[in-house]
């Protein structure tokens, strides 16, 4: 799969445009401000609890993840993605970007992909310093298929649909150890320390970042999709490639700020090479939320505390790459969810 | 769970800890990313920078021609220990052989006004040039025995959002306007006790712990073959600028870490802080406005200028030539 002329065209005319890009930017920013976006692997479907719950009260659990989600069984069995074009990627070109980030996020090969991060929680009260709380440790288990009509209407060739099983479990910040109770220092509270059990499925539409099935679009679309195309942004630091990607949640709310931003970086050399489907990455990727989002921290409705989730990671294709306390913690006590 | 591990947390006073123990290399890459230098700015918004603990500050030249500090251990590290672990999280994010150590790194901001959908602000690309140097007796009389000050100047320009080019103005979409950018110029000094915790000497409110404190154990991950320093760097004054913290992990191969023989280790860097838009008075949110910037940056340690990515060469070192 290779770009059209049509294709290249408009890449050429993105990229001029980018070099005056104020006034273009301006355009679909200001349209962003009421239709906008949700990104990143981890928080993506967030946004579609976020709109439901506001319209209830308020001391409802916000987070599409902070209650367990899963896949049906039969969805494993779903023919895989694996397209033609896995490497030798014009980076300006719409369509060799889109298949460059599926390598970067996922993997071109039909195959698991594992993506395992770790970080901490941080919680800010309005006012007053903010601490760190708790650690937190994600495992994903990920895999590509071709998307259809009942997941994202009008379906586009290079379309592709991501599915995603997730645990994240909480640690002690300084040493990693398990933690299933602690006190609150914020509100007073001893609480329940969850682990974390959901899934995700989420289509990448090429000129579109992402796709939530069954979701409003005004609360996925991208800002940048006006760019036409060229949605995944990256920086070239010469021998290593990052796209970054953000969701800043538009849906107007108490629950606003909330945005995110992470990083995916590849090695070039392996981004590039065709006969690689399927790369090592690194993830580095950051939230801010209130707290209220999540019923178990305990605070009141209303309550104007923030958390600063700061997590980094690596997805990885084998299995036995995945750190010893990985393994520990959430591959081994939960493998029913991972196969 | 383990009972150890939550009683560790109800009993010690983790809060005041964390509080008080703050970040040491990463210090300040908060205000970093998006500090702008005073210069230029009006009077009201000088004020506010200077509020913000970001007022346009530099190094004396004897503070650039101090003596470098070299460790006595290199390796074999028992990071229970805090002189150990010092040390290694010195060999992290700096190095313990007198060489000056540098921090590219690349970064996105965001706007998050309350209760609106945020956006894209700007993109950013930095460099941290820092050397650990033995502090002068006359100009840190009071310091510990051991006592280590860090050089530490910063260096960045800001990007478009999107195409991580340089940009002299970018486009405020919660303001609805073009802002014009500034770059980031400034330089602070850090003293690091000798049994863990330091001093901000630049921003006191930022960084200064008690130097007899001993739980000061930065947290070492280990993941799989590699190891991470966790640091987070919290303003501790109250205040309508809070929430204001930064969190950074630093990834090392636990074997170079561990081998005295390897001298400057190879570290990836990334960071995550939040403050108010109103501290960077470029960006044109009114202090009565509670706006809130997020960000995430990627860096890479280095030692070697020749070694930087081309970008970096090309719009930093090319730019700032005397800074680096």
């Amino acid at each position: 799969m290779v770009a059209s002329n049509s294709n290249c065209d408009k890449t050429a005319s993105i990229q001029s445009a980018a070099a005056q890009t104020l006034p273009t930017r301006r355009g679909f920013l200001a349209k962003a401000g009421i239709t906008s976006a949700v990104g990143g692997l981890i928080v993506a479907k967030d946004i579609f609890s976020i709109a439901a719950a506001e319209e209830k009260a308020v001391n409802q659990t916000l987070s599409e993840h902070a209650r367990p989600t899963t896949h049906d069984p039969s969805v494993f069995k779903l023919e895989r993605w694996t397209p033609n074009k896995t490497g030798n990627f014009n980076l300006a070109d719409p369509i060799d970007n889109h298949y460059a980030f599926a390598k970067v996020q996922a993997n071109l090969a039909g195959e698991y992909t594992w993506l395992a991060q770790y970080g901490w929680i941080l919680i800010a009260p309005p006012n007053e310093p903010a601490f760190p709380f708790l650690g937190r440790i994600t495992l994903a288990k990920v895999f590509v298929t071709p998307t259809s009509e009942e997941y994202a209407p009008n379906v586009g060739e290079h379309d592709y649909m991501l599915w995603g099983t997730f645990t994240t479990t909480h640690v002690d910040p300084r040493n990693f150890t398990p933690v299933e109770k602690i006190l609150n220092p914020y509100t007073g509270k001893v609480i329940d320390v969850p682990t974390l059990h959901y899934a995700d499925k989420l289509v990448f539409r090429l000129g579109q970042s992402i796709v939530v099935p069954g979701v409003d679009p005004a609360f996925y679309t991208q800002p940048w999709d006006a760019d036409g195309g060229f949605s995944q942004h990256f920086i070239d630091a010469g021998d290593e490639i990052s796209y970054t990607v953000l969701g800043s949640a538009q849906k107007s709310g108490p629950h606003q700020p909330r945005c995110d931003v992470g990083f995916w970086s590849a090695k070039r050399s392996e981004l590039m090479n065709p006969r690689l489907r399927a790369i090592d990455v690194r993830r580095d990727y950051s939230v801010i939320q209130k707290m209220t989002e999540y019923s178990w921290y305990g605070a009141e409705p209303g309550d104007q505390a923030q958390l600063l989730v700061h997590l980094t990671g690596t997805k990885t294709h084998d299995q036995q790459k995945l750190p010893a306390f990985v393994k520990t913690l959430i591959l081994d006590k939960y493998a029913s969810r991972f196969g | 769970m383990s009972d150890t591990g939550n009683q560790s947390l109800k009993t010690d006073p983790l809060l005041q800890m964390e509080r008080r123990t703050l970040l040491c290399a990463a210090t300040g890459i908060l205000g970093a990313v998006a500090a702008g230098r005073s210069i230029g700015l009006d009077r009201s918004a000088a004020a506010q920078q200077v509020e913000s603990g970001l007022s346009n500050r530099d190094l004396a030249p004897e503070d650039l021609r101090g003596e470098p500090w070299v460790a006595d251990k290199h390796g074999d590290f028992d990071l229970s220990d805090p002189v150990d672990n010092r040390l290694a999280t010195f060999k992290i994010s700096n190095n313990l052989v007198g060489r000056k150590t540098y921090i590219a790194m690349y970064s996105r901001g965001l706007l998050g006004p309350q209760g609106k959908g945020g956006a894209p602000l700007f993109g950013h690309m930095g460099l941290w040039t820092w050397q650990m140097q033995r502090p002068r007796k006359e100009q840190y009389p009071d310091a510990p025995e051991g006592t280590i000050v860090q050089r530490a100047m910063f260096t960045g320009i800001h990007l478009d959002p999107f195409t991580y080019e340089p940009v002299e103005e970018i486009y405020n979409p919660y303001l609805d306007k073009n802002v014009k950018v500034e770059d980031s110029l400034f330089a602070e000094s850090y003293l690091f006790y000798p049994f863990g915790g330091g001093v901000s000497v630049d921003r006191p409110e930022f960084m200064n712990d008690d130097p007899d404190s001993k739980a000061n154990l930065r947290p070492l991950i280990r993941w799989g073959d590699d190891i991470a320093l966790m640091l987070d760097g919290i303003f501790t004054s109250e205040g309508p600028h809070q929430p204001r913290m930064d969190t950074s992990i630093w990834t090392t191969p636990f074997r170079q870490l561990d081998d005295p023989k390897v001298a400057l280790v190879n570290t990836d860097y990334n960071f995550a802080g939040i403050m108010r838009a109103w501290e960077r008075p470029w960006i044109g949110v009114d202090k009565s406005d509670d706006a809130q910037l997020l960000w995430n940056v990627k860096g890479t340690k280095y030692h070697d200028v020749e070694q930087f990515p081309d970008p970096i060469k090309k719009h930093i070192v090319a730019k700032y030539p005397d800074r680096v």
